[in-house]
């Protein structure tokens, strides 16, 4: 039987928007989810999903003001940091809800969490997750989180916005392809360990790693309208051009990450039409059923996906969306129960 | 006590009650969205040199150097309120310096999250070790939240003196630092904690929105608000008459964007639902909830 996923894509403070149609699906409609898959903020909300803390999520998010979050930096000292702000708050935050009983619980694998980060030491993209087998194929690494350490290290990875938000080392060690465990004299011991940033840099909305995993019912939450928007207005400043720019290539990540679970459904189909044709052009059942489900052959065992993709239909933010204001985020938490209603 | 002391000691007492006041206030719901980032505590250090001007000034020159510890009372106005100490060599005798000083920003360019440039306006009240009280106005500019320059006037009432200084400093203590861990209210777990707060994200998300619209706009509604959520009209005890209320006291963006609760459990009376909506509102406004 196919699993339920919920799927949450990065976009910092538009994350209130996802919090508030998860709190709908789940207290209003009562959804469960077998598996969450989340980016940035995304992987914040389903961090704590997976903890049981969706009310300490919603209240972290109803009234979270940026210094909540982040603290600012002087001038002088973001030429020497890694970072333009500090995510101190954030980190001491995720340590108050994720407490020793709630990161047991998640990183029990009761219900998987895969969340994304990407590695700026070899710039690959990372699932840091709970789920024991987990499928996951090469250039993809992943990595079995076992400490509560970890699991807030790569919550708050997937969230560093990089250049913005400091890098973090997730792992005491450099990561090891083989872990565990590091083998004694391994070519890797003694190699600094990785630093991991937002997921979103690579992939926006972790779709694909859900579906690999056996997900037919996918709920995806999407923080920015999959439908260009026409901005009527000439930039001529670089501070107008940069955040525009930005968000050209997050919404070109986005769609290819839908696009993702589009094409498998399209391929599925595909094959279940020339299955049936093949049995209606007189071709032995027991033969097309060997053939089609011998090892190795592409979609073997995948179901159709039903996908729900819970997005805005207009853009919920003006500008920087590492600003986070208590008014703007209940607007959005609004919006996002407005939508889930109005899609499920 | 001197006749001197009086009026920089009068300027402290002055600045006391703004303060207390400012720092007992919060920030305006219906403001146009603003970077609040910042720190809570600065900490520059400023040297400066100028003339001194008057009848009560046998030497010209003037030079001091002076610490400002200061609290950050509104990151959004950037009003401060600074210890001030130091040393000022004036006319021509070495002394030291103590007192106070309140600065509001009069400027503000943030470039995203980053730190700009300020220009902040300040009113000093100091004593100085040989019976000197001086009472200065000056203009702070502010790079970075990490450099600063300065340029003052005061007055010596001891020498009816007045000085004109120029300073340059930079933040000893920038606040950066450190980076605690918020202070947030404690999850509903019940039904009715859940009924007021999730009444408390429509009647935000009505204040958000309206912002977005207008200012005067914002703070009409707040106005409603308040009218709305003081009195006790004790006929509304469903949900439908207080959708109907809200209409009623021309809150119909707060009546639109409201869910309605969840069923309510056993043993839970729609008043008590209806009662929970109001506090919910009340939190919001920061006002007492209705008895």
């Amino acid at each position: 039987m196919g699993k339920t996923a919920l799927v949450v894509s990065g976009g910092g403070a538009k994350g209130a928007f996802a919090v508030g149609a998860v709190d709908f699906m789940v207290n209003t409609l009562h959804l469960s989810f077998d598996l969450y898959a989340g980016t940035s903020t995304g992987a914040l909300i389903t961090g704590c999903l997976a903890a049981g803390k969706l009310p300490e999520l919603v209240t972290y998010y109803q009234n979270a003001s940026t210094d909540t979050m982040l603290t600012q930096r002087a001038a002088g000292k973001i030429l020497s940091s890694d970072s333009v702000l500090g995510s101190g708050p954030l980190r001491k935050a995720l340590e108050g809800i994720i407490d020793q009983a709630a990161a047991d619980l998640v990183l029990s694998g009761t219900t998987p969490v895969f969340l994304t980060a990407v590695n700026l030491q070899t710039s690959e993209l990372f699932y840091f997750h709970t789920m024991d087998g987990a499928a996951i194929e090469r250039p993809v690494r992943g990595h079995r989180l076992s400490t509560r350490d970890q699991l807030i290290g790569a919550m708050l990875a997937s969230a560093s916005v990089p250049v913005m938000m400091p890098p973090v080392q997730v792992l005491a060690k450099a990561f090891d392809p083989d872990f565990p465990p590091l083998p004694a004299g391994s070519p890797r011991a003694g190699i600094v360990p990785d630093q991991f940033v937002d997921g979103g840099v690579r992939e926006y909305a972790p779709l694909k790693v859900v579906i690999d995993q056996g997900a037919t019912d996918i709920y995806a939450i999407i923080l920015s309208p999959l439908t260009r928007a026409r901005r009527n207005e000439t930039f001529t400043k670089l501070l107008g051009i940069l955040p525009r720019t930005i968000d050209a290539l997050t919404e070109d990540v986005a769609e290819n990450d839908v696009e993702v679970a589009n094409r498998t459904n399209l391929l599925l189909a595909k094959v279940a039409k020339i299955r049936s044709d093949l049995i209606a052009a007189g071709a032995d059942p027991v033969l097309v059923e060997n053939v089609f489900t011998s090892a190795g052959t592409p979609f073997n065992g995948k179901a159709l996906i039903n996908l729900r993709v819970i997005v805005p239909e207009t853009p919920l933010l003006d500008g920087d969306s590492l600003q986070f204001d208590t008014f703007d985020m209940a607007r959005m938490m609004n919006a996002g129960r407005r939508r889930a209603k109005a899609v499920l | 006590m001197p006749m001197t002391w009086i009026p920089p000691l009068g300027l402290l007492f002055v600045m006391a009650g703004p303060a207390t006041a400012i720092a007992s206030g919060r920030d305006d719901p219906c403001a146009p969205g603003k970077s609040v980032y910042g720190p809570s505590f600065v900490v520059p250090l400023e040297i400066a040199q100028g003339v001194t001007l008057g009848r009560g000034s046998p030497a010209p020159y003037a030079a001091s150097i002076r610490l400002y510890p200061s609290y950050v009372l509104d990151r959004r106005r950037q009003v401060r309120i600074a210890l001030a100490g130091g040393m000022a060599l004036v006319n021509p005798q070495l002394e030291a310096l103590v007192g106070g000083r309140l600065s509001t920003s009069v400027f503000e360019l943030n470039l995203g999250p980053i730190r700009g440039v300020g220009l902040h306006l300040g009113l000093e009240g100091l004593y100085g070790t040989s019976d000197r009280g001086l009472l200065g106005l000056m203009l702070i500019g502010d790079l970075g939240g990490a450099f600063q320059g300065t340029i003052r006037t005061e007055r010596d009432f001891t020498n009816s003196a007045t000085l004109l200084e120029l300073g340059l400093g930079f933040h000893v203590h920038d606040g950066s630092t450190p980076e605690t861990a918020p202070v947030l209210p404690t999850p509903p777990h019940d039904y009715l904690g859940l009924v007021a707060q999730g009444m408390a994200r429509d009647f935000k998300a009505a204040i958000g929105t309206s912002r977005r619209e207008s200012v005067t706009a914002c703070r009409a509604l707040l106005l409603a608000a308040q009218a709305f959520v003081q009195p006790h009209p004790p006929d509304i005890t469903t949900v439908v008459a207080f959708r109907h209320a809200l209409t009623e006291a021309g809150l119909e963006q707060v009546e639109t964007l409201m869910f309605d609760p969840d069923p309510a459990p056993a043993g839970v009376t729609e008043v008590q639902v209806v009662q929970a909506l109001y506090r919910g509102m009340a939190d919001v406004l920061e006002i007492p909830p209705r008895p």
